[in-house]
């Protein structure tokens, strides 16, 4: 097995030698208005959503 | 980003970056949409630094945490990326003792960044335990075995 294969390997090695990687531009988001938020859970459901729809936009328009 | 980052370090606005970004910052590559900042929940000041600093940017005033925990997360879409401001993180001491603790980590291009310390970045991705959080805290455990957090 290649050492790549192997995740936990992957994160001694990440571990061992910790670099600042740049940041990847963001990916175009649909516009959304600021939220406010009570709990994670209430957040956490509303991210899912928002991915959802990330992801059926970049299916249909690539 | 480091636009931002530079504007709150000028004002002394009081924040630690948590989440993914903290992540990235201590090494990980690893991607994420949003900028997570830990705020004081109610240092009023800190809340009219913000605002001040964002006001082209938000369409709702960022707001202290609410009696029955409202407020809790605030999540803006602005120029910089999404940005999350979380009142209360699980699994970590109030922001005071947090900020007391916290280090300062750069981002690429130099810019210091207050983070939250390694150790309690650990502790709130073990209290989250989301399924997503494992690769973080497998990262950084192996951080803390090595004496890096």
């Amino acid at each position: 097995m290649k050492i790549s294969d192997d995740y936990r390997a992957k994160i001694r090695l990440w571990a061992a030698n910790p670099v600042v990687l740049p940041a990847p531009p963001p990916p175009k988001l649909p516009c959304f208005s600021s939220k406010r938020f009570s709990s994670h859970a209430e957040m956490n459901r509303w991210k899912r959503e928002l991915l959802r729809q990330i992801a059926k936009e970049t299916t249909l328009h690539g | 980003m480091d636009e931002l980052l530079q504007r709150f370090n000028a004002v002394n606005v009081r924040y630690l970056l948590i989440g993914g970004q903290a992540m990235r910052l201590l090494g990980m590559p690893r991607f994420s949409m949003d900028w997570d900042f830990f705020l004081p929940a109610r240092d009023k000041e800190n809340f009219r630094k913000i605002n001040n600093l964002l006001e082209d940017e938000l369409d709702l005033r960022l707001e202290q945490l609410g009696s029955r925990g409202e407020n809790f997360i605030q999540t803006y879409q602005t120029r910089w990326g999404i940005l999350q401001f979380h009142l209360i993180v699980p699994g970590v001491p109030n922001f005071d003792k947090s900020e007391a603790m916290g280090t300062v980590l750069h981002t690429e291009n130099g810019t210091p960044v207050s983070c939250l310390r390694g150790s309690d970045l650990l502790s709130s991705k073990e209290a989250s335990n989301r399924p997503q959080d494992q690769v973080d805290i497998e990262f950084l455990r192996e951080l803390q075995k090595t004496g890096k957090i």
